[in-house]
C-alpha cells in the first residue's frame, strides 16, 4: 500500500520535476565553491552570474565571448596596491605597456597570447600557471618562461641578437666590472659569466626611462650617470672638466654651429639629441638595428655617410687630393684602417682612438707648431703626401696687434682656436675644402686648400691686411703695371694673384715680408753721389724693382738715400718730438723706433694716396699728394725733423718743376 | 519509505527554490542619485585616495608622484607637498590618506613602511613606523582611519593581513586584529579603512571581496557584501567610506560602481545619476564622504577624481 502510494506520488511529481532536471544539472557547477571564485576571481566571465546563469546584474555587464583575464584592468585590480603595489612599474609606462601593438621587429610565439587587436596583455608574459620551479627561477612575477639571463626577452626579441654582425650591441659577452650606476639604478647582470651583458643590464622590462625603458638616463647630458658612458668611458666627462678632449669625438655639448643636425637619418629613423639639444651618444649610434654594424652606427660612412651627414661644411673633401680613399698610398692609420675602408674621413680621424686633438688618426711628428705636426704627418718624406710636400713657410707666426685676425682662426700651442693663438698652417688653409682647385684635370680635386678659397687668394690676404688691399688698381698691382711680370716663383699677376706678386707664403726668396719679387743688391748709382748705402732689406725690396733695368725702372727717384737715413738718434728725436708713427726700420725690416729712415718711412706701397683709403685709379703720374707718400705725411714731411721752415725748402727746391711747370696745387696751401 | 519520502520532499523544496532564481526576471533595487559637480584633474599618476580636511580642503594622494596635492572646496588647486625619497616629509608609492577633525592629514606611506602626519599646510608633524610582525613581511601601511572618540588610530598592513591599532595621542601601537585567511576572523589583503561615528570599523577585505566590521574592540561584529557582481556583491572592493548618516560605501574598482550599505551590512543603493543609471568609473579606489552630502572618488587609471552631490531622493529601479 504504502509502496503503491510512493510511485504515484513520484508519477505525479514528474511534470514537477522535470523543469527542473537541467537546473540540477546546472546546480552541480559549484555555486559557492571556493575553488570557483579563486579562478573566477581573474576569470571574470567565469563568474557564476555569467557562466552559468548567462545574465547581466545592475552593476555588471554579462561577459560570455571575450575574456579580459589577461588585460591590464585585470591585473591593476590586484597590482595598484591593494595586493602588490605594481603601479610605477607596469602602468606608468609607454612601450613596452599593455595595449601596444607589437612592431615588426618583434616575433611573438604562439604561445605568447596577445589582445583580440593584437596588442600586448600582461599575460603576454606573464601568467599564474607557469609550470616553473624551482619558484625562484620566475622571479615571482610570473613570467610564462623562466627569463634566465633575459632568455625571455629574447624569445620575442629575436632580432637582437648576434651582436654587431647583426648590427647589436653584443650581449653575453662580459666586461671586467659591473657598473655601480647600473646595479644600482637595476640593471642585471648574467649568471654564466662574471659581469655578463645581458638585455637586463640596460634595459628594465617595467619601469626604467623613456620608452626603451633603459636603467640609466642616456638623453639628458647633465644626468650624473648616462647610461653608454659607464661602460665606455673609463671616467665619464663633462664638457667643464678639464680633460673633456678625449680625443673621441665630443659628446654632451651643443653641436657647433657648422655641423647640421639632419632631422633624420637615411634609414628615417629621428636623430636623437639630448633633451638639451646635445650630442650623445645615441646621435650617431645605435644599440640595436644599426647601419653599420661594426661600429654600431645610425650610417654607413661614405660620401652621404654619417660624418657627412653633419659635418656638410667639410664634404668637399670628397673627391679630393685629401680624400685618402682616392690615394693609392699603401699606408694605413694607426687602428690600421686603409684610407679606403674607413670612409672619407677615417684615414685622418678616429673617432673614439685620437692620438690627439681633432681625433687624429695618424702619428703625428714633431714639428715648430702643433698644426704643423698635423699637416707634416702627411706632408712629410715617407708619408702619404710626400709628393706635396709645401716649401718652408715664411710668414710669422705671431699675428701683428695692427692685424685684423678676426675672420682667420689662430691657434694655440694646444691647437685650440683662440683669438690670441698663433697663425698656423689652418689659419689660411681649410683641410676640408680644396679650392681653390687649380687643376681640375688630375684625378681628384687637385686645389691649393686655402680659405675663403673661392674669393681668390687676394681674399685670403686681405683677411687680415685689409689696409694693404688699397694696392689694387695701383702701380704696384702687377696686374696693370706690369702683366708680364713674374714672381719668384714664376708666376705671373694672374696665377699669383695681386699679393703675390711680391709675397707668398711659401717659397718666397727671402723670409723678411715674405718677398718674391725682384731684390736688389745695390742701390742706384745716383744715389750714390749724395750718400753711401747702408744696408737695410727694405732698400733692397723697393730697389729690387726701382732701378735702371727694372721693372719700375722709370721710376727711380732722383735721390733716394736721404742723408743720415740711418741716424737713429734723429729718428729717435723725432719720434719723442711730434709722437708720430713714420715707421722707421731697422735693418732686417722691422718697424722700431730706433730705426732707420728709409723708402717705406715716406712711402706706403699699398696705397696709392695717403689720404684716400681706398685702391687706386690706375697708372697715374704721381704728385706730392700721392706716389704712395703717407697720410700727412706730404704736408709734414720735413717739417717732423727739420722744423717748418723745412716745408719752404721743399717748395722752392726740392719740387719746383712739377709745381711750377704742371701747375700743380701747392699741397701745403695752408702755408702758402 | 522514510528515507525516501525525505529525499522526495527535499527534491521538492529545492526544485522550488531554484524556481526562484530563475534567470530573466528583472531585480528591483534603488539608486542613490548623485550629481556631479566637478571633476579634478592636476598631472596625478594614479591617484589613490582622498580626504577631506580642515575648510573642507580637498587633499588628493597622487601616489606615483609621491605627492599630496590639495584643493579647495571648488576643486581649484592650491599647493602640493611631498615628493619621492625616505626623509621626511617624502613618500615611497603611498596609498591611503586621511584627515582628522583637527585636519592633520595623516598618509600611508606604503613602502617606507610607515605613516606620516602632516599640518593642513603639508609641513611635516610626525612619523609612525610601521613595526613588522615577528616573522612576517615588512609593513605595508596602505590606510588609516582615526577615531577620536576612541582615542585610537587604525593602519592597515596590508602584507601582513591584519589591522594595527594605536591610541592617542601617543601613537603607541596596543592592539593588531586579524591574521592572514578566509575566515571571519581574518583577513586577505585588506586595503582601505574607515571608522564609523558609532566607532565600528570596516575594513575592505580585498581577496575574501568582503568588509569586515569591527568594534573599537578588535571583534568582528559584521561582514558587508561577499564575492560576486550581482548587488550587494563584490568583485574588487576597495575604497570605503561612511558617511554622516552612517551608511557605508563600497567602491569596487573592476565592476566600476559604488555601492551602499547600512550599518548591519545590507545592500541599500547603488550610486548612479540623476537619471537613475547606475554610475560608472573607470577604476574607482578611494572614497570619501564629507558633512555636506558630498562624494569624491578617485578614479585611478583615468587619473581624476570626480566630486558629486548626493541626493536625498532615492530612485527605484527598474
Amino acid at each position: 500500500m504504502l509502496r503503491t502510494a510512493y510511485y504515484l506520488l513520484m508519477l505525479l511529481s514528474i511534470p514537477v520535476f522535470a523543469p527542473c532536471a537541467s537546473l540540477a544539472q546546472q546546480a552541480a557547477v559549484p555555486r559557492e565553491s571556493d575553488t570557483a571564485k579563486k579562478c573566477a576571481i581573474c576569470h571574470y566571465r567565469w563568474v557564476y552570474t555569467f557562466f552559468i546563469e548567462h545574465k547581466s546584474t545592475p552593476i555588471a555587464e554579462l561577459e560570455e565571448s571575450k575574456d579580459s583575464v589577461g588585460e591590464a584592468k585585470m591585473c591593476l585590480s590586484c597590482h595598484d596596491g591593494s595586493v602588490r603595489d605594481s603601479r610605477n612599474t607596469v602602468c606608468n609606462i609607454s612601450g613596452h605597456a599593455p595595449g601596444i601593438r607589437p612592431s615588426d621587429r618583434v616575433t611573438i610565439p604562439p604561445n605568447f597570447p596577445l589582445s583580440d587587436t593584437g596588442a600586448l596583455l600582461c599575460s603576454t608574459c606573464h601568467t599564474p600557471h607557469a609550470e616553473l620551479a624551482p619558484r625562484d627561477s620566475i622571479n615571482m612575477t610570473f613570467r610564462r618562461e623562466p627569463n634566465i639571463n633575459s632568455s625571455l626577452c629574447l624569445r620575442c626579441h629575436t632580432k637582437k641578437t648576434g651582436g654587431s654582425a647583426e648590427g647589436n650591441h653584443p650581449v653575453n659577452v662580459t666586461i671586467d666590472q659591473a657598473p655601480e650606476a647600473i646595479v644600482k639604478a637595476g640593471g642585471r647582470f648574467g649568471t654564466e659569466k662574471p659581469n655578463q651583458i645581458i638585455c637586463e643590464t640596460c634595459h628594465m622590462a617595467h619601469g626604467g626611462v623613456g620608452d626603451k625603458r633603459l636603467v640609466l638616463l642616456a638623453r639628458d647630458s647633465s644626468a650624473p650617470a648616462i647610461l653608454c658612458e659607464v661602460c665606455h668611458t673609463k671616467k665619464p666627462k663633462k664638457p667643464n672638466e678639464p680633460d673633456t678632449k678625449r680625443f673621441s669625438h665630443p659628446v654632451d655639448i651643443q653641436p657647433d654651429r657648422k655641423v647640421t643636425i639632419p632631422e633624420t637619418w637615411s634609414s628615417g629613423e629621428k636623430v636623437v639629441m639630448s633633451v638639451q639639444g646635445d650630442l650623445i651618444c645615441f646621435t650617431c649610434h645605435r644599440a640595436h638595428y644599426a647601419a653599420d654594424r661594426e661600429f654600431l652606427l645610425n650610417e654607413q660612412a661614405g660620401d652621404e655617410g654619417l660624418c657627412v651627414r653633419c659635418h656638410k661644411n667639410q664634404s668637399q673633401t670628397l673627391k679630393s687630393t685629401h680624400d685618402l680613399r682616392l690615394s693609392e698610398h699603401p699606408q694605413k692609420n694607426p687602428p690600421d684602417a686603409p684610407g679606403a675602408s674607413s670612409g672619407p674621413c677615417g684615414a685622418c680621424h678616429s673617432v673614439h682612438k685620437g692620438n690627439g686633438p681633432f681625433m687624429w688618426a695618424r702619428q703625428l711628428p714633431s714639428a715648430s707648431t702643433c698644426s704643423e705636426s698635423y699637416c707634416r704627418s702627411c706632408h712629410a718624406p715617407g708619408q702619404c703626401a710626400e709628393k706635396a710636400v709645401p716649401r718652408s713657410s715664411a710668414h710669422p707666426a705671431a699675428a701683428a696687434a695692427s692685424v685684423n685676425t678676426a675672420r682667420l682662426p689662430l691657434y694655440n700651442d694646444a691647437c685650440e682656436k683662440s683669438a690670441q693663438g698663433k697663425v698656423a698652417c689652418m689659419t689660411c688653409h681649410d683641410v676640408h675644402d680644396p679650392s681653390p682647385v687649380t687643376d681640375v684635370s688630375r684625378s681628384g680635386k687637385n686645389g691649393r686648400y686655402l680659405r675663403l678659397g673661392d674669393s681668390g687668394q687676394t681674399a685670403l690676404c686681405l683677411s687680415c691686411h685689409s689696409e694693404q688691399g688699397f694696392v689694387r688698381g695701383t702701380p704696384h698691382d702687377m696686374n696693370i703695371a706690369a702683366s708680364g711680370y713674374k714672381n719668384a716663383l714664376n708666376q705671373t699677376p694672374a696665377q699669383s694673384s695681386v699679393c703675390g706678386a711680391c709675397h707668398v707664403a711659401h717659397g718666397s726668396t727671402i723670409k723678411e715680408y715674405m718677398w718674391a719679387a725682384p731684390l736688389s743688391t745695390a742701390v742706384p748709382k745716383e744715389w750714390l753721389k749724395s750718400e753711401k748705402p747702408s744696408k737695410n732689406i727694405m732698400v733692397s725690396l723697393c730697389t729690387g724693382c726701382h732701378q735702371k733695368g727694372g721693372i719700375a725702372g722709370k721710376h727711380v727717384p732722383r735721390y733716394g738715400l736721404h742723408p743720415g737715413a740711418f741716424y737713429s738718434r734723429v729718428s729717435e728725436i723725432a719720434n719723442k718730438r711730434l709722437q708720430l708713427d713714420i715707421c722707421l726700420f731697422t735693418p732686417s725690416g722691422d718697424t722700431s723706433p730706433m730705426g732707420g729712415i728709409v723708402c717705406s718711412t715716406c712711402h706706403n706701397a699699398h696705397q696709392w694716396d695717403g689720404r684716400k683709403k681706398d685702391r687706386g685709379t690706375g697708372l697715374a703720374e704721381g704728385t706730392i699728394a700721392t706716389s704712395f707718400l703717407r697720410p700727412d705725411l706730404p704736408r709734414l714731411f720735413c717739417s717732423i725733423c727739420h722744423g717748418t721752415e723745412a716745408l719752404f725748402k721743399h717748395l722752392y727746391f726740392h719740387n719746383r718743376p712739377a709745381r711750377t711747370e704742371k701747375k700743380e696745387q701747392f699741397p701745403f696751401g695752408d702755408l702758402q | 519509505m522514510k528515507s525516501g519520502m525525505s529525499l522526495f520532499i527535499a527534491l521538492l523544496v529545492s526544485c522550488a527554490g531554484l524556481h526562484a532564481a530563475l534567470p530573466g526576471s528583472p531585480e528591483a533595487y534603488t539608486v542613490y542619485p548623485a550629481r556631479h559637480l566637478f571633476n579634478i584633474k592636476k598631472d596625478f599618476l594614479q591617484p589613490s585616495d582622498v580626504a577631506v580636511g580642515r575648510d573642507r580642503q580637498i587633499y588628493v594622494l597622487d601616489g606615483v608622484n609621491n605627492c599630496v596635492k590639495v584643493f579647495d572646496s571648488q576643486g581649484r588647486f592650491l599647493f602640493a607637498f611631498g615628493s619621492k625619497g625616505s626623509r621626511q616629509g617624502e613618500f615611497s608609492n603611498p596609498l591611503g590618506i586621511a584627515a582628522d577633525r583637527e585636519g592633520r592629514i595623516c598618509v600611508a606611506d606604503s613602502q617606507n613602511h610607515r605613516v606620516q602626519i602632516f599640518t593642513p599646510a603639508g609641513e611635516w608633524l610626525r612619523t609612525i613606523d610601521s613595526i613588522a610582525p615577528p616573522g612576517g613581511r615588512p609593513a605595508d601601511p596602505t590606510d588609516i582611519a582615526i577615531d577620536e572618540s576612541k582615542q585610537q588610530m587604525y593602519v592597515v598592513d596590508n602584507d601582513n593581513h591584519h589591522v594595527l591599532v594605536y591610541s592617542l595621542p601617543s601613537y603607541k601601537q596596543i592592539a593588531s586584529w586579524a591574521s592572514e585567511g578566509e575566515r571571519r576572523d581574518q583577513l586577505q589583503y585588506p586595503f582601505f579603512i574607515a571608522a564609523g561615528a558609532d566607532s565600528s570599523v570596516f575594513v575592505v577585505d580585498v581577496i575574501n571581496t568582503r568588509v569586515q566590521v569591527y568594534s573599537p574592540a578588535g571583534e568582528v561584529v559584521g561582514t558587508i557584501g561577499g564575492w560576486g557582481v550581482d548587488l550587494g556583491q563584490f568583485y574588487r572592493p576597495k575604497g570605503v567610506c561612511v558617511d554622516p548618516d552612517n551608511q557605508i560605501f563600497v567602491s569596487d574598482s573592476y565592476l566600476g560602481v559604488i555601492q551602499v550599505f547600512n550599518r548591519y551590512g545590507n545592500f541599500k543603493y547603488v550610486v548612479g545619476d540623476e537619471e537613475g543609471a547606475v554610475l560608472k568609473w573607470e577604476t574607482p579606489v578611494g572614497i570619501a564622504a564629507d558633512d555636506r552630502g558630498r562624494l569624491y572618488v578617485v578614479d585611478m587609471i583615468a587619473n581624476l577624481v570626480s566630486v558629486y552631490e548626493l541626493s536625498g531622493k532615492k530612485i527605484q529601479k527598474p
